[in-house]
């Protein structure tokens, strides 16, 4: 991460490609697209694809909570309600008007983003612990929205969508669906990666770290919480319009206030201010239970059993591992490293 | 006999405000004290009412006597979150806090079908069941040419209201619980300077809290509302609503705020007996919200609230 470009240059094309964090997140995003692979194959059960698609859906949205919470240091609550809209614009779109599946996707996220700088408007009066209580009205006032706006929303018995068709051409089978997720959550997170290892990022952590200092600095706080909140809400509803396009289903009661606690808890658990953390965070808060906690016999049976754990879970991981289970590998290898170290050592030791 | 209606219609948020004031004085007693929105407000309200529906259903043990054993677990639950949990974390954040209580939203939440299984319909009845008693349900004033109806549990849970708020208002004001709530709530750190134990004075804060959840839960559940376990997160919303939309710089600017919320709301109802209008129901909480956000937008910091001067 710290490299400059004057020691990068030194070493071995091999070494750079492989430090190359681009190349890294592409890796990353090939080893996750082999899921239908497995499935297809019989390793995996056919169940897992639908879990393992939610999972990199919430990791999308949970990248702008990231960006938000992470990196600028704002609250909100209203993530569930900018994914619901961007659902129901793009199933709108695409079922009602009949557009392509790409109108509906940029629709969806537009007209979101031109929310969310409301949001971030309202933002620059509101603060702290006030600001997630007002997002939190917001999304509310748009769930009771999808309730009553039958005609495009159909209410409460729900709104259906297809799988995309790219192009107009290819029409996308669930696995190949699941492929187009991954790509997707790939370029947002080198498009996250970029930005923040930017200006823009420079300008989010001195925001966090004291908003008054920041502005003695120049850094503009209008601009950069107006940018906050587009890019959240963006991402959000692009999560929402991917989430219509791969269940094929929206319901009104999926965009509770349950749902935006669950993303703020899956960055915390994957650790703020980390890439890779969101997936991690998304797999342990949505995945984890289905796919873990319910294989296991006669535990597995009882119901709620999975809320219970991943309540535990965010309690434990807030009081006692507040890095995020990202640093869990790098934890792990130190302390192998220092067993493997001390050991070296009594050898010396004892010759 | 349009105003007659119209004071119908305003009696008939009756409970609905008291409920709300209720939840909303817990949030902020929890909020001053704690620095943090307690998310969990509603969940271990709705814990303590399945106790109380449990002993009604089970043993047959009256509503009014099995709220008190449903008061019990909430200020267990209350004591168990900021002794065991908050205590241990001293250097969480306010963030982290507000997360612990979401964790514990999803461990209730979860534990609730666990301990009381899941059945299909959970019996409950108010305070004072008019239908066994014999006794008409509501009240009838004749007035401005027409009939103003109340229902009687309304009217017991506002006396319920207005007792106990009161009462915790005086402790508040002249008790010495009351001041060092006050002190803790402006500056921990000083109030514990003066010789104050925030300590105590957190956990106090806490265990009312869960008590007063309960007993809006049981008021709430009483007027006919079905019990689940995400039956108290409309409350819970509208009361943290009430305490920004009242400021939560005062201890009575949250109960103003949650009078006002059902009140509007009901004068929107009231509005569908217009010709035209007939659908404004439909989006009665939408207008109430966004009418709310454009007050909060106007003066952030409420409606009683002093503007905050920010020193470096």
């Amino acid at each position: 991460m710290g490299n400059t470009p004057l020691a990068t240059a030194n070493r071995s094309l091999a070494w750079r490609l492989w430090h190359n964090h681009n190349l890294r997140f592409v890796l990353f995003g090939l080893v996750i697209a082999t899921v239908p692979l497995w499935v297809s194959m019989g390793v995996f059960k056919t169940s897992w694809l639908g879990i393992l698609g939610g999972t990199v859906i919430y990791a999308i949205a949970a990248q702008g909570m990231n960006l938000l919470l992470g990196y600028s240091g704002l609250i909100s609550l209203g993530t569930a309600g900018f994914m619901g809209l961007g659902a129901y614009i793009s199933a709108y779109v695409t079922g009602d008007m009949g557009l392509p599946w790409e109108v509906g996707i940029i629709a969806a996220v537009v007209i979101c983003l031109i929310l969310g700088l409301l949001v971030g408007l309202a933002s620059l009066r509101i603060e702290g612990l006030y600001l997630g209580i007002v997002t939190l009205c917001v999304a509310e006032v748009l769930r009771k929205t999808f309730d009553e706006f039958t005609a495009i929303t159909g209410g409460f018995s729900g709104k259906s969508a297809n799988f995309p068709t790219l192009l107009g051409l290819f029409k996308l089978n669930q696995g190949q669906t699941f492929v187009l997720l991954v790509v997707v959550m790939v370029l947002i997170m080198m498009l996250t990666w970029n930005l923040v290892h930017g200006q823009l990022g420079r300008a989010f952590h001195a925001m966090r770290g004291s908003q008054v200092a920041a502005q003695a600095m120049g850094v503009s706080l209008m601009k950069y919480r107006l940018v906050s909140f587009a890019l959240a809400t963006a991402f959000a509803a692009l999560a929402g319009a991917l989430y219509a396009h791969f269940t094929r289903f929206v319901y009104p009661s999926t965009w509770a206030l349950t749902l935006s606690l669950n993303i703020l808890a899956m960055v915390i658990i994957g650790g703020p201010r980390s890439i890779y953390g969101m997936f991690w965070g998304a797999l342990v808060v949505y995945a984890v239970p289905d796919l873990f906690l319910k294989q296991i016999p006669v535990i597995g049976d009882i119901g709620g059993l999975a809320y219970v754990f991943s309540g535990v879970l965010i309690i434990l991981v807030v009081l006692f591992y507040p890095g995020g289970v990202v640093n869990i590998a790098q934890d792990v290898k130190k302390l192998l490293r220092k067993i493997t170290g001390k050991g070296k050592k009594e050898v010396s030791g004892n010759g | 006999m349009m105003l007659a209606a119209f004071f119908s219609t305003l009696c008939g948020t009756l409970l609905s405000v008291c409920i709300t004031a209720i939840a909303a004085f817990a949030v902020t007693l929890i909020f001053k004290t704690s620095t943090t929105t307690n998310f969990a407000q509603g969940s271990i309200a709705a814990l303590g009412c399945y106790i109380t529906a449990d002993l009604f259903g089970k043993y047959d043990l009256p509503v009014w006597l099995g709220l008190f054993p449903g008061m019990v677990v909430g200020v267990l639950v209350g004591l168990f979150v900021d002794i065991v949990i908050f205590r241990k974390g001293k250097n969480v954040n306010a963030l982290g806090k507000q997360i612990i209580t979401m964790g514990l939203v999803s461990l209730i939440f979860g534990a609730i079908p666990l301990i009381f299984g899941t059945p299909e319909t959970i019996p409950f009845e108010p305070f004072y069941n008019t239908q066994k008693a014999g006794v008409a349900p509501n009240f009838i004033i004749p007035a401005f040419g027409g009939e103003i109806v109340i229902t009687k549990h309304s009217i017991i849970c506002l006396i319920i209201t207005v007792v106990v708020l009161g009462a915790l208002f005086l402790l508040l004001k002249y008790s010495k619980w009351g001041l060092g709530v006050r002190a803790t709530a402006s500056n921990e750190f000083t109030a514990e300077l003066m010789g104050i134990n925030s300590h105590v004075i957190t956990a106090a804060s806490w265990a009312i809290a869960g008590a007063l959840g309960v007993l809006a839960a049981v008021m709430y559940a009483g007027g006919g509302t079905m019990i689940s376990s995400g039956f108290m997160t409309t409350v819970q919303v509208n009361a943290f609503l009430a305490g920004i939309l009242g400021g939560f710089s005062t201890f009575y600017g949250p109960v103003i705020g949650a009078v006002c919320i059902p009140v509007v709301s009901s004068c929107i109802g009231f509005l569908a007996n217009f010709p035209g209008l007939a659908n404004i129901s439909r989006w009665n909480m939408v207008i109430v919200y966004v009418l709310m956000l454009i007050v909060i937008l106007i003066r952030p910091q409420g409606l009683t609230g002093k503007p905050v001067v920010k020193k470096v």
